[in-house]
């Protein structure tokens, strides 16, 4: 609790020392206040914000012939589907666009990202099971990769995964030296045949784009 | 002693006992709830962090990339440090304390704290107001607000869990640079592994290096400037024993580096306005901030050298230490040159120099004395003679 300083004389207490008319609870009533400020501070930024956030609603919603824009490619999500991140093409103020569009539907996530890249479709598949946590975490390719043409002609490659109540699919595309995947997300029973003609059409639809830096 | 040397020496006990000079420092207090805060929000940080690098880095493809950013941020981290504990030259925070400022800043402002108000806050922006304006201004808009509030509320708990050693805007402006320095390894690795998993992963360590060498470049002002300058503020908005209560340049620090910080952060945004204000903003913002946290230095330190001159003023009145070496201790950088330069020899400028080092040793014997005359104050003194006389 104190000093155990050998001189008497010079004994004082150290910090640790908290006079019996300053606790509250056995703890040091001066150091209540600052911690619960800090704690205050903590649920202001875990608990209150992300419940405002939670609140609100995306309202989004893709309509009739818009085209979402990730960097290097531009895709048509069928109407309905939600956008939680990412851009419509010209939407951009500044002509920038960035490298991940997730959108939603339900319970079922899309998350489609670009970089650079300049192996084949095939590769790039191989490269997401590999780093993708959505996909490699315990969650397993069913069947080969098959090939899927986009309406300018590009081939891309597609593979179903499966896991543990939840399943997916992975689509990897490759222009010029700009790589593009697709992963969708969601629990198993929700992936049904609409979910899956919907994330064809994004797939069939991806072309690339041209756009600032 | 004459009656002078007898006020002298008062003097000195009571710039020990106000500045907490000396005085040690034990972290584990069970009766202090900052311990037990700081303790449950670090360890969370810890936990989460971990979690964080060893998914990445357990990835064959990435674990060398993110390794190799690791141990360069450590050395510039390093660098900081020994920055840090030069100007902190006077009565100088215990080493214990800076550490959990270090710790704060890296692992419970970062991981607990700013990363989930920095996430809420783009969705809000993102749901009320648009994507595009959440890409253009929601880092400006979220992120000085969240991680300057996270490293600014350690400091509260840093006093409260040593509140006789955090006696003055100085030693504010201090623990605010360790907080800021945290802070910046942590999130700068973060960055590091970003980038190398970015691409898919393709140019790993290429990324990866690119992105130590820009934020090594840029760190210093960046977040150990923000937060020095804001923790200075924060210590003249709360007022301490030794340091009077100054509500308006408190509150006028605290905004500062948040001003800042939106000004950097803005990249995205002015670049929708025009492509050439972002460079122009950004070097603007780097040149002003430099400017601010000299500025902030100079106004905060004076305190800190007074202490000092009150701990040495008796060494002069008893004839260990001259004059010209006092005012060189505690005067500024350009009084330490002048002093050092004097001379005309190679030999004597070294012997000076040396005599400045000796004479700061002193000091610090001293305090860590409480002001008597022990065996390592004895020794000091001795050693300061040897070197005047080298």
């Amino acid at each position: 609790m104190a000093d155990s300083s050998a001189a008497g004389d010079d004994w004082r207490p150290d910090d640790t020392f908290v006079p019996v008319d300053r606790r509250w609870a056995g703890l040091d009533r001066d150091t209540i206040k600052p911690s619960l400020i800090v704690i205050g501070a903590l649920l202001l930024l875990t608990v209150v914000l992300p419940g405002i956030a939670s609140s609100l609603e995306f309202d989004n919603p893709i309509v009739e012939g818009d085209r979402m824009h990730v960097r290097g490619a531009t895709f048509m999500p069928p109407e309905g589907w939600g956008i939680v991140s990412g851009l419509r093409d010209g939407e951009s103020s500044s002509g920038l666009y960035v490298q991940d569009v997730v959108l939603e539907r339900g319970s079922v996530s899309v998350e489609v990202e670009s970089g650079s890249f300049d192996g084949t479709p095939e590769a790039l598949l191989e490269e997401v099971r590999d780093t993708n946590d959505a996909v490699s975490d315990s969650l397993n390719v069913v069947g080969d990769p098959v090939a899927i043409n986009a309406v300018d002609g590009t081939v891309g490659s597609i593979a179903r995964f499966a896991g543990p109540g939840t399943g997916g699919i992975i689509a990897a595309f490759v222009f010029d030296d700009r790589g593009i995947t697709l992963v969708a997300t969601g629990p198993e029973e929700d992936l049904d045949r609409d979910i899956a003609e919907d994330v064809a059409q994004m797939l069939v639809t991806m072309q690339p784009a041209k756009e600032l830096g | 002693m004459t009656t002078d040397v007898v006020q002298l020496n008062a003097r000195r006990a009571e710039a020990i006992e106000q500045s907490g000079w000396g005085r040690s420092f034990r972290f584990v207090q069970p009766r202090n709830a900052a311990f037990w805060t700081f303790v449950a929000m670090v360890g969370a940080g810890v936990v989460f962090w971990t979690e964080s690098l060893v998914t990445e880095a357990g990835n064959a493809r990435f674990g060398p990339a993110i390794g190799m950013a690791a141990v360069l941020f450590a050395v510039y981290g390093g660098l900081f440090w020994w920055f840090t504990q030069r100007i902190d030259r006077y009565s100088s925070i215990p080493a214990r304390l800076m550490v959990l400022a270090f710790m704060w800043g890296g692992f419970a402002a970062t991981w607990v704290m700013a990363v989930h108000g920095n996430n809420a806050l783009r969705e809000i922006y993102a749901k009320s107001l648009g994507q595009d304006f959440v890409q253009n201004w929601g880092p400006a808009l979220a992120a000085p607000f969240t991680e300057e509030l996270s490293k600014g509320v350690g400091l509260l708990l840093l006093i409260a869990l040593a509140p006789r050693l955090i006696n003055t805007a100085y030693d504010g402006f201090i623990l605010g640079a360790m907080l800021g320095l945290g802070f910046q390894i942590v999130e700068d690795i973060h960055y590091a592994i970003n980038a190398a998993t970015s691409d898919f992963g393709a140019h790993a360590l290429y990324s990866a290096i690119k992105i130590v060498a820009l934020r090594s470049a840029v760190g210093f002002t960046a977040h150990i400037l923000y937060s020095s300058i804001l923790c200075a503020g924060l210590v003249y908005l709360l007022g301490r024993p030794q340091q009077p209560r100054r509500v308006g340049l408190g509150l006028l620090l605290i905004t500062i580096p948040v001003v800042l910080h939106m000004i950097w952060d803005a990249g995205a945004g002015f670049a929708s306005v025009h492509v050439l204000l972002t460079p122009v903003s950004q070097v603007a913002t780097f040149i002003v901030a430099l400017v601010i946290v000299v500025r902030v230095f100079k106004l905060t330190v004076p305190a800190e050298r007074d202490q000092m001159r009150d701990v040495l003023a008796p060494e002069v009145a008893t004839g260990v230490l001259r004059a010209d070496e006092l005012e060189a201790v505690v005067g500024d950088r350009k009084a330490r040159k002048r002093f050092r330069k004097d001379p005309t020899t190679r030999a004597e400028r070294r012997a000076r120099k040396n005599v400045i080092e000796a004479t700061f040793d002193l000091a610090h014997a001293i305090a860590d004395a409480s002001g008597r005359d022990t065996a390592q104050v004895t020794f000091a003194r001795a050693e300061l003679a040897r070197v005047r006389a080298s």
